[in-house]
């Protein structure tokens, strides 16, 4: 039950301020200048209803009596999963098969299903006296599944998440680090592998670092194979990879190799912030919206509008926001008694510091666009319903640590 | 624990320090200069109005030259491919729908377009040429069936000639103009220049001037409705209004024509003016070798009447004359000896000769049968230097006008000049060179009391709103002369034509005073005259109490063996039969005496419009003689002459000009179906009035209107019948 005495109220406000920012940043975004006065959309309205809408879930999961909340975690996951399999016989939207529409709400399964994989592995890894072989088949068994649906939508930058998450939670785990090295090595390799020296010289830190950790030869040496291995394949594995995502890669590389296709994005993106200059336009002023320049500038890009009206200050207002809020969470992470509990707070903060940094990192330019929105600013429902529910699960987990001492 | 919360923070503060960093020199520094980008996008871009080219219309508001605004039309394939994608269409019969709705609604063929659409690139040329009303029905049709992918832009003004070849020479052409662009020499597709004619006089008028407005464009190129865009707008062309009656120009230009042929000559040039005010009525030059060239390039030539320069002979004599009767050379009935004059100058002699055979003439007679001889005996009494000064002040030697292009000034050397039979040659109109203006102006001077005018073919200019921004007024250069010479002077030039050389062309019902003129031709390279080509020329004008047309009628070379060289035998011809047309014109106020001659005259049927076998059917039950014209194979009579519902004589040829069926550029010459006021008029002219209606009078009485059955201004029907009395 909720004890108010402990409930972390500066999280919960934090929260609030920047969902209201972003109904802000919506507001601007949606509107166009015409020659009488303003056109406004009503999609910051809908993002008010839809804050409500999470709020009382949020407030709901409070009440949730732990034991049961602990019951419905495989429910979810499995619903998750198949709803994940539902979405593939969806219609095609924009060339994937993300959504599930009903007439009030357009969904997408993945959210859904981030949540409960964070859930469902925290749970599973939470456990005591688990042996290093049976944290990563958890792990990995808890988070193939969706990974596997996401990527036959396809959704790479999704799908990459899920990695990102069982990193952090890994990370935190018992787990010794250099598990994690070996893991990531395989990332490295596919940099490196475009290049035959730098591939070289990377492998050859790796064995440094693995023969300090003191490793048996035989796992470097197995670790060695699979980096080249890995190496070798990336070019075919390029050529797997649909065009639009070959292209935003390479856009990414050099947005300025295809101004108007998949560069167009970065491109206008980072002219609109660019423009903003020291302290910006002005509210409603802002050019990129009004001259429809960037597409989809309430949802994914809506952090150009922010970095084109209110100006480097705002940019930097919004970021520091977004610190204090991560630390306060990473700092009640260590009051965290449970395993189980201490894991789910580190996967959702890694998921939220993930989104938060890819995508102000696409809208600045430094990172491909993947088409992940800013958490609890950019506009759409679903995705606010889960990270706000994430947030609820923080927070219940935070005031209910002392029950469980 | 503790280190793996430290770890975080320090990666987290990193990224935003990171990402912050980033942001600053995005922002702040700005490099790339971005601040710049934005302000470009922002910049509102420029497009360029065209304004359309003013028109050229006769006094009567005829349309002579017109504009029509052409389009570029493209098809967006990909958006065509995206739209069958997202609509789930079949491509093939969405391309097949376009085709269906280019070729119904313009020239290209179904076939000529699926072909062209049957290609992988994005965008396909349908055509430039598309006229504005094509392009609103393809786009409506486009709309209609929600295709998306028509594209269209501003390609190119061209000029339309309703009246077809009528006064080509003097509307002149347009073209593209010649940019000068780094050097090289580029076509600008956008506007038309004049490059001859009176398209080139009036060019700065005609032309308009650009506009352009601002625009912002947002990424998907659709205009943005921004306030306080600036906007230029073209302004068109302002509208020429000359001088120019139509009627009479084409019945001018339909006698040259027909004169050009029967007299074999080489070129045929006739001016028509007012004598009040040197208002260019009609005016025309036509070559026999017209017919080898395209009517485009007809328009390119030189416009004849003022350009083409010829030794006048005889019409100059009345110079003389008049000079003569001023000084009071001659008493009245002095008789001027005729025979073969004989002048020495230093150690040469000249024969002057007549063709008549008169011994003894007065100075009437000199005129009325153009004696060389008697004219050379009064010039020598006048001296050169009046004859010399009255040539000066009534136009001859200089450009008279100053819009019409190309004019020649004509050759009359200074006096110092002049050698020993320079006199006397001048006085009949050799050693002189004029231009049809230039001596149907000094006929002007003589018909209008002594006042030497500016010629003039532009009545006024109006702007695209239709007000008038300019109106020319006669202008008036120097009086020469006095009533007394002039008047006589009339006399001396009825006599021409009433018994004179030009007897043959008499018309019982007007008085016309003109001068025959027969000059032999320089041939270039040759010392001396041609025996065989000569200029035959006719001025004159009519009615002779009160003059209203002055008419010069010149033949070029015509033919030597049927005499027709003689200025009497073709040129005289010609100007009484366009005498005869013009008066019986219905809008012509000359009042003409009633002299009934055997001359049956008939009503000209309405032809307009008809078929030719139709035509054929109707002229044969009326038994009409008529002559067809124009493209021979075209299918419908475009034009006719004399006009419906006008009196001509039975004898004469219907002129119907065939063509083909254009129906938006017939003219709109409906008639209004309406009672005319009849009273107070002659009876012929209440006919002329009526029968274009197609109403039947029931008279009673004779003279002038005194009362009408039906009212003036009610409906009337075809065939219905109306009593009217006269007094």
């Amino acid at each position: 039950m909720i004890n108010l005495k402990q409930f972390n109220w500066v999280i919960l406000l934090m929260l609030i301020v920047i969902m209201l920012l972003g109904v802000v940043a919506i507001y601007t975004a949606s509107s166009t200048k015409t020659e009488s006065g303003f056109e406004m959309k009503n999609y910051y309205l809908k993002q008010l209803v839809w804050i409500l809408i999470a709020l009382v879930a949020l407030v709901t999961i409070q009440f949730i009596p732990g034991a049961i909340f602990d019951l419905l975690i495989l429910p979810g996951y499995i619903l998750a999963n198949l709803l994940l399999v539902i979405v593939l016989f969806m219609p095609e939207i924009n060339g994937s098969h993300r959504w599930i529409s009903f007439s009030w709400i357009n969904f997408q399964p993945s959210e859904l299903a981030k949540i409960t994989s964070i859930l469902l592995m925290s749970k599973l890894i939470g456990k005591h006296q688990l042996s290093e072989a049976g944290i990563l088949l958890r792990s990995f068994a808890v988070i193939l599944p969706p990974v596997i649906l996401i990527l036959l939508e396809p959704d790479l930058g999704t799908s990459i998440i899920f990695f990102v998450i069982m990193f952090a939670i890994l990370a935190v785990s018992e787990l010794p680090l250099f598990y994690l090295l070996i893991m990531a090595s395989p990332i490295f390799s596919i940099i490196t592998s475009f290049s035959i020296p730098l591939f070289i010289i990377y492998i050859l830190v790796l064995v440094f670092v693995l023969y300090r950790t003191r490793l048996a030869n035989i796992i470097i040496g197995f670790v060695v194979a699979i980096n080249s291995f890995i190496a070798l394949l990336t070019p075919f594995i390029w050529r797997g990879l649909k065009e639009y995502q070959q292209n935003r890669i390479l856009t990414f590389i050099d947005p300025a190799r295809d101004p108007f296709g998949a560069g167009y994005h970065i491109i206008q993106s980072k002219i609109a912030i660019g423009s903003g200059g020291f302290s910006g336009k002005g509210w409603l002023l802002g050019t990129q919206k009004n001259l429809n320049f960037l597409p989809e500038h309430h949802t994914d890009f809506i952090f150009s509008v922010i970095g084109e009206e209110f100006g480097f200050l705002g940019c930097t207002f919004i970021l520091i926001l977004y610190f204090l809020f991560l630390i306060q969470i990473a700092k009640s992470v260590s009051d965290l008694n449970r395993n189980e509990n201490r894991y789910a707070v580190v996967g959702f903060l890694a998921y939220l510091t993930f989104q938060l940094f890819v995508n102000i990192g696409m809208n600045i330019g430094i990172v491909p666009a993947t088409g992940i929105p800013l958490p609890f600013i950019s506009y759409g429902g679903s995705n606010l319903l889960i990270n706000v529910i994430a947030m609820g699960v923080i927070l219940k987990y935070l005031n209910e640590r002392s029950v469980f001492v | 624990m503790n280190n793996r919360y430290k770890l975080f923070l320090i990666s987290t503060i990193g990224f935003i320090l990171l990402w912050a960093f980033h942001l600053f020199v995005v922002q702040v520094a700005d490099p790339h200069n971005l601040q710049d980008q934005i302000a470009l996008r922002q910049n509102p871009s420029k497009k360029i109005l065209y304004p359309n080219r003013g028109h050229i219309l006769t006094r009567d508001n005829e349309l002579l030259v017109g504009s029509i605004v052409h389009y570029q039309v493209d098809i967006d394939l990909n958006n065509v491919r995206n739209y069958s994608k997202r609509n789930n269409k079949n491509y093939d019969a969405v391309i097949d729908s376009i085709s269906v709705i280019i070729s119904n609604n313009t020239t290209i063929r179904r076939r000529e377009i699926k072909r062209r659409l049957n290609s992988k690139s994005s965008s396909i040329y349908i055509d430039n040429k598309i006229p504005e009303r094509d392009l609103m029905k393809l786009k409506s049709e486009f709309k209609r069936l929600h295709i998306p992918g028509l594209t269209s832009t501003f390609s190119q003004i061209d000029r339309t000639y309703p009246k077809g070849n009528l006064a080509a020479r003097l509307l002149g052409m347009t073209g593209l103009p010649k940019k000068d662009i780094n050097g090289i020499s580029q076509k600008s597709l956008s506007i038309l220049e004049g490059k001859c004619g009176l398209e080139k006089s009036f060019n700065e008028e005609l032309t308009g001037s650009y506009g352009w407005k601002q625009s912002i464009y947002d990424a998907k190129n659709k205009r943005i409705p921004i306030v306080n865009l600036k906007e230029k707008p073209a302004v068109d062309g302002n509208s020429i209004i000359l001088t120019m009656d139509m009627e009479i120009q084409e019945i001018l230009e339909e006698n040259l024509r027909s004169g050009l042929k029967k007299y074999k000559a080489k070129n045929a040039i006739g001016i028509i003016m007012n004598p009040e005010t040197a208002e260019i009525i009609a005016i025309s030059g036509i070559s026999a070798e017209d017919k080898n060239y395209a009517l485009k390039s007809l328009r390119g030539f030189s416009n004849m009447a003022v350009s083409f320069m010829f030794e006048p002979g005889s019409v100059m004599k009345p110079i003389t004359a008049l000079l003569a009767l001023e000084e009071n050379v001659f008493a009245p009935d002095e008789l001027i000896t005729t025979k073969d004059y004989i002048i020495k100058y230093s150690n040469k002699t000249r024969k002057i000769k007549d063709d008549h055979k008169f011994k003894a003439l007065t100075l009437k007679d000199v005129i009325a049968h153009s004696s060389n001889v008697g004219i050379s005996k009064a010039v020598e009494k006048i001296g050169s230097k009046k004859l010399y000064e009255r040539m000066i002040a009534m136009g001859f030697g200089q450009e008279s006008s100053n819009n019409i292009s190309n004019e020649a000034s004509g050759i009359l050397r200074k006096l110092k000049d002049w050698q020993g039979y320079s006199l006397h040659s001048i006085s009949f109109g050799q050693e002189i060179s004029v231009t049809a203006l230039q001596l149907t102006n000094a006929y002007c001077t003589m018909a209008n009391g002594g006042n030497v005018m500016r010629p003039y073919i532009l009545k006024e200019i109006r702007n695209p709103q239709g007000k008038v921004v300019m109106e020319s007024q006669p202008q008036r250069l120097r009086t020469i002369s006095d009533k007394k010479s002039l008047d006589t002077l009339k006399v001396f030039l009825k006599s021409v034509v009433d018994y004179g050389t030009a007897r043959n062309s008499k018309l019982s019902f007007v008085d016309i005073a003109g001068k025959t003129g027969t000059a032999e031709k320089k041939v270039l390279g040759e010392s001396g005259y041609s025996k065989e080509k000569y200029i035959s020329v006719f001025t004159g004008f009519f009615p002779v109490k009160n003059p209203k047309y002055v008419m010069t009628i010149v033949y070029d070379e015509a033919d030597f063996k049927s005499y027709s060289y003689y200025g009497s035998n073709s040129a005289a011809p010609t100007f009484s039969n366009i005498a005869k047309q013009i008066i019986r014109l219905p809008e012509s106020d000359i009042l003409i005496d009633i002299i009934e001659d055997e001359t049956e005259f008939i009503s000209a049927p309405n032809l307009l419009g008809k078929s030719k076998p139709e035509v054929e059917k109707l002229l044969t039950k009326k038994k009409i003689l008529r002559k067809y014209h124009g493209d021979l194979n075209g299918d419908i009579v475009i034009n006719q002459f004399p006009k419906p519902g006008i009196l001509y004589d039975k004898n004469e040829n219907l002129m119907i000009v065939l063509g083909e069926n254009k129906s938006e550029e017939k003219s709109n010459q409906a008639l209004d179906y309406q009672m005319p006021n009849i009273i107070g008029k002659t009876l012929r002219m209440a006919m002329v009035e009526t029968n274009k209606r197609g109403i039947k009078l029931i008279v009673s009485g004779n003279g002038t209107i005194a009362s009408q059955s039906i009212a003036a201004g009610t409906q009337i029907k075809f065939g219905e019948k109306c009593r009217i009395s006269a007094k």
